[in-house]
C-alpha cells in the first residue's frame, strides 16, 4: 500500500522580481496513514511552505507531490479548492475561526459545501464539538472563548469532514502552557484512538515529543529524521 | 458544490459587526434615495396638478403671440366679441358661459409675518367675475362668500393650507396693500387651489389697467370643438389664440419634467457619493478579514464564494439604505409645496420607491464589486499570513 503523502524531488521557489529565491530544495517525505509528524526548524526554513504545499494551498515549482495516490499538483484551482474540503482538516496558530459565527456554525461552515441535510450537518457537527469538549459551547462565538476553547473549536472543524489528513501550523504557538497541553492530549487521542494522519509544525520541543516522528527541516532541506 | 455560498446569517451578522461604517453608508444610500425619490415626486406632483387642470369643452382665448396669460392682454372691446362668439355654451339665464380673467403674479404675505418684508410667496392673483365658477368646473366655495368690495379675497384650498391654514377673516398683504379672505374654495385638485381669487374690476383699479388676460370659454357642441376653436381663431373681428383648455395646462406642466430630469441627476451624484463611502466601507471590511477569506478559502470556498460573501454584504447595506430611503420619502407624500407660484402636494407613486430601491440596490451591488473582485484575487498563501 502506497504512503498517504509521497514527495519526491520537491522544490519551491518564490519570484522576487527577476531573482529566483529557492525555499524547498529537493525534497523527500514519505508519511504513512496514521501517523502523527512533527516539523521542525527554525524560522524561515519552510515549514509553513512545505506545510501549505501538502495542502494544495499552493503549487510546487518542481517535483511530485502525491496524496492518497493523486498527483495534486497538477489539479486546478477549482479541483484544489474541492479537494482541501473534502481531504484536509487545518488547524491554525491563531485559531483563524470566523468571529461573527457561533463555535457550532464555525464548525459547520466546511460542510456547508457538502450536499447533505441540514439533519446530517448539524450531526456531524455536534459530535465533532463532542469529541473535543465543547458541546456546552456550541452558541459561544469565538469572542467568548479562551484561546484553548478556540482552538479546539478549530480542531473540531478540522474533523467534522472527516479529512484523510490534518495539517497543523504551529497549533500550541499562541497558548499557554496548560492549554497547549490540552490540545495536543487532544490531537494525540485523535491521532491515537482515532487513526487519524497528522502533520504538525511546532517550534515547541513538548509538543514535538507527542508526534510519533519528527523531520527537521533546515534551509529547505530536511536534515534528519529521529523516531 | 463549489458554487455554494456562505449563509445569509454571515453577510447580516458582519454588516452588524461593523456598526460604524455600515451606519455611514447606510445614511449615505439612504439620503441618496430619499432625495431621488423626493424630487421626482415633486415633479409628479406638479405635473398632477397640471394634467387634473382644465375642462375638456373649454378654450382659452388669449392675445394673439401670447404663449401665457401673463403675456397676453386682451383689449376691452375684443371682451364682448369674444363672450357672443357663436357656437358658446350658455347658462340657465341665457349667459354665455365666459371667463374673463386678469392674471397677475404677487409677492404675497400673511400679515402677521408682513413687518419682516421677507419671504414672500410668489403667487398667482386671479381676477374674476362670478363666471369663473360655471367655467371651471368642480371650482366652488367651501367656506365664506365671494367679495363683495375691493380688499376682499378668496384663496384656494391648497394655498391656504401652504399659508399655514389661512381663513375666512384672516388678512393677507400683497400689492402694497392688505386684504381680507372672505372665502376659500376647492376646484377638485385643478391649479386654480393655489391661487387667489379676486374680482376682476378691483384687480384692474389695483393694477391700474383696462386689458384683461385672457377669457375662458365652453363650447356649446364639445364634439365640434376642434373646427370651433378653428373659427375663433381666423375670426377677423379679434385677433387671438386659441387653446385648448387642459393642453394649455398640461404644457405647463411639461416643466415638471425638469424636475424629474433634477431628481436624477441629483439621485446620480449622491449615489455616486454612495458608491464611494460603500467601497470604502467593504474595502476596510475586507482588510480586516483578509485572513479569515484566506482561511475559508482554505477549507474550501473557491474565488467565487468569497467575492460574493463581500458582495452580499454590501448589497444587503445597499437594501438597508434603500429601505430607510423610502421610508423617509415616504414621509413626503401628500406634503403641501409651492413653487413658482404653483402649489401642489408632492405625489410619491410606488414606482418612484421602486426605482429608489433599484437605485439603492446599484448603488450597493457597484459599491462591493472592486473589494468583490479583491477578495477573489487573493492568494490563499498570502492571505493566511495577513496580520
Ligand atoms: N509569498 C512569498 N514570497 C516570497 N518569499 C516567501 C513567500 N512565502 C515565504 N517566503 C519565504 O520563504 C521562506 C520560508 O518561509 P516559511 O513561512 O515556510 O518559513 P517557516 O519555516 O514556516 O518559518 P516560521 O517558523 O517563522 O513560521 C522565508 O524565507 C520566507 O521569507
Ligand atoms: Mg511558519
Amino acid at each position: 500500500m502506497t504512503a498517504l503523502v509521497e514527495i519526491s524531488s520537491l522544490r519551491k521557489s518564490y519570484w522576487r522580481g527577476q531573482s529566483e529565491v529557492p525555499v524547498l530544495a529537493d525534497l523527500d517525505l514519505r508519511v504513512e496513514r496514521g501517523e502523527f509528524v512533527a516539523l521542525m526548524g527554525p524560522s524561515g526554513s519552510g515549514k509553513s511552505t512545505l506545510l501549505n504545499l501538502i495542502a494544495g494551498l499552493d503549487q510546487p515549482t518542481e517535483g511530485s507531490l502525491r496524496i492518497a495516490g493523486h498527483e495534486i499538483g497538477s489539479l486546478s484551482d477549482r479541483a484544489l479548492d474541492r479537494w482541501r474540503n473534502r481531504s484536509i482538516g487545518f488547524v491554525f496558530q491563531f485559531y483563524n475561526l470566523v468571529p461573527v459565527l457561533s463555535a457550532f456554525e464555525n464548525v459547520e461552515v466546511p460542510l456547508l459545501l457538502w450536499p447533505i441535510s441540514r439533519e446530517e450537518r448539524t450531526g456531524r457537527v455536534t459530535a465533532a464539538l463532542r469529541v473535543v469538549g465543547l458541546a456546552d459551547r456550541m452558541e459561544h462565538r469565538p469572542g467568548e472563548l479562551s484561546g484553548g476553547e478556540q482552538q479546539r473549536v478549530a480542531i473540531a472543524r478540522a474533523l467534522v469532514t472527516d479529512p484523510l489528513l490534518v495539517l497543523a501550523d504551529e497549533p500550541t504557538g499562541d497558548l499557554d502552557e496548560r492549554n497547549a497541553d490540552e490540545v495536543l492530549a487532544l490531537m494525540r487521542l485523535l491521532n491515537r484512538a482515532g487513526g487519524k494522519t497528522f502533520v504538525m509544525v511546532t517550534h515547541d520541543p513538548r509538543a514535538a515529543a507527542q508526534a510519533g516522528r519528527i523531520v527537521r527541516l533546515e534551509k529547505g532541506r530536511l536534515v534528519d529524521e529521529a523516531a | 458544490m463549489a458554487r455554494a455560498t456562505l449563509p445569509f446569517a454571515y453577510a447580516w451578522r458582519n454588516v452588524l459587526a461593523r456598526k460604524l461604517s455600515t451606519a455611514v453608508t447606510l445614511l449615505c444610500v439612504a439620503v441618496s434615495v430619499m432625495v431621488y425619490v423626493v424630487m421626482v415626486s415633486t415633479a409628479d406632483g406638479i405635473e398632477r396638478v397640471a394634467v387634473s387642470s382644465g375642462d375638456p369643452r373649454n378654450v382659452v382665448v388669449l392675445s394673439t403671440g401670447a404663449n401665457s396669460a401673463e403675456s397676453s392682454r386682451l383689449p376691452p372691446p375684443s371682451i364682448p366679441v369674444i363672450r357672443h362668439f357663436p357656437g358658446i355654451a350658455r347658462d340657465n339665464s341665457g349667459e354665455p358661459l365666459a371667463s374673463v380673467e386678469l392674471l397677475s403674479a404677487q409677492e404675497l404675505w400673511r400679515v402677521d409675518e408682513a413687518e419682516s418684508g421677507e419671504g414672500g410667496r410668489f403667487t398667482p392673483i386671479r381676477g374674476v367675475t362670478p363666471s369663473a365658477f360655471q367655467v371651471h368646473t368642480g371650482s366652488h366655495l367651501v367656506a365664506g362668500r365671494l367679495p363683495r368690495e375691493p380688499g376682499e379675497i378668496l384663496v384656494g384650498r391648497l394655498l391656504a393650507r401652504e399659508l399655514g391654514g389661512v381663513g375666512v377673516g384672516d388678512s393677507v398683504r400683497f400689492a402694497g396693500r392688505v386684504h381680507r379672505v372672505v372665502g376659500v374654495f376647492e376646484a377638485r385638485g385643478q391649479i386654480f387651489e393655489s391661487e387667489v381669487w379676486v374680482e376682476l374690476a378691483s384687480l384692474q383699479t389695483m393694477l391700474d389697467q383696462r386689458d384683461v388676460s385672457q377669457v375662458v370659454i365652453r363650447a356649446a357642441d364639445p364634439g365640434r370643438l376642434p373646427e370651433w376653436q378653428e373659427a375663433l381663431s381666423e375670426s377677423r373681428r379679434v385677433r387671438v389664440d386659441v387653446r385648448l383648455e387642459p393642453d394649455y395646462y398640461a404644457d405647463m406642466g411639461r416643466g415638471s419634467r425638469a424636475f424629474a430630469y433634477l431628481g436624477n441627476l441629483v439621485g446620480f451624484l449622491l449615489g455616486l457619493g454612495a458608491i464611494a463611502a460603500g467601497m470604502n466601507s467593504t474595502y476596510a471590511a475586507l482588510s480586516g478579514r483578509v485572513r479569515e477569506m484566506g482561511t475559508l478559502r482554505a477549507l474550501g470556498f473557491g474565488r467565487g464564494s468569497v467575492g460574493a460573501a463581500l458582495l452580499a454584504e454590501s448589497c444587503l447595506i445597499g437594501a438597508l439604505g434603500g429601505l430607510l430611503g423610502i421610508l423617509l420619502a415616504l414621509f413626503f407624500d401628500g406634503f403641501a409645496m409651492s413653487l413658482m407660484g404653483l402649489a401642489f402636494e408632492l405625489q410619491v407613486r410606488p414606482s418612484s420607491l421602486g426605482e429608489g430601491l433599484a437605485l439603492a440596490l446599484a448603488i450597493g451591488l457597484v459599491g462591493g464589486l472592486l473589494p468583490a473582485r479583491s477578495a477573489a484575487r487573493l492568494e490563499i498563501v498570502d492571505a493566511l499570513r495577513h496580520a
